[in-house]
């Protein structure tokens, strides 16, 4: 059985498998290393099954922001509250529904309202 | 095609309201205002500065399907030819359409001319690929 600081606890905890997956430490290494530093027992789960990734699908965030983008790549979907003149009222303004109503978009970023654009 | 313009600030959507209404020179003024108050989608696009927290004049073109076809960031003190923002996108709608064409440097419009089929023949041989087909 092997030990790891990161996530949750889950079930069906198993062995770890060196073959599919190689950690930057040993997990015994990391083991000895928690048990001999500042990092308590307590803190320390169990990594699930390497076959059952569920659990990590499950924690990671919605939109991976950090990506960036790139040209000629897809954007990864956004959400923003909005103000529009138009209907003078607020809103929002989704990708996603840029993209299921077939319209391009110019996003036009600015540092500050009440200076000059 | 259609094509939405969205500003975006770090500023509140409550600001932008009021800026809006405050500022003469906005009142005409129809597209969407968007708030990133976090900052999290100017980091995504890297307009975001760390130092004040404020955004960079860029400028994004993303078509139809979700992919960024345009960018161009400017500093803080530099402004935006919004001329050219137009130039880009109708060039980037243009080809959209146009798969085998590209638009040259002096493209402005939808009739001027394109380099059709730019490929192994045209290497080195641009100059009278632009100077038209009279040969």
């Amino acid at each position: 059985m092997a030990t790891c600081w990161l996530g949750p606890a889950t079930r069906g905890a198993t062995t770890f498998s060196r073959a599919t997956v190689s950690p930057a430490v040993s997990p015994e290494r990391a083991q000895d290393r928690f048990q001999g530093g500042r990092v308590k027992r307590a803190s320390i789960v169990t990594l699930p099954a390497v076959e059952d990734v569920s659990w990590l699908l499950m924690e990671a965030p919605m939109v991976d922001y950090s990506i960036g983008v790139k040209l000629g790549q897809r954007v990864p979907d956004f959400e923003l509250e909005t103000y529009d003149p138009e209907k003078d009222d607020f809103g929002r303004f989704a990708l996603s529904d840029q993209i299921a109503a077939k319209r391009w978009t110019i996003l036009f970023f600015y540092p500050a309202d009440f200076t000059f654009v | 095609m259609g094509c939405d313009i969205v500003t975006v600030s770090t500023d509140t959507q409550y600001v932008h309201l009021a800026w809006r209404e405050h500022e003469k020179e906005l009142h005409k003024v129809q597209y969407q205002m968007a708030a990133d108050p976090t900052g999290r989608v100017s980091r995504m696009f890297g307009v975001w500065d760390d130092g004040t927290g404020l955004d960079l004049r860029g400028t994004f073109i993303i078509n139809p399907e979700g992919v960024l076809q345009n960018s161009e960031v400017n500093f803080f003190n530099l402004g935006r030819n919004v001329d050219e923002i137009m130039r880009k996108f109708k060039a980037n709608l243009y080809m959209s359409k146009r798969t085998n064409e590209v638009c040259p440097a002096k493209w402005r419009d939808e009739g001027d001319q394109t380099l059709k089929d730019p490929g192994a023949k045209m290497v080195g041989k641009v100059h009278e690929a632009l100077q038209g087909d009279q040969k």
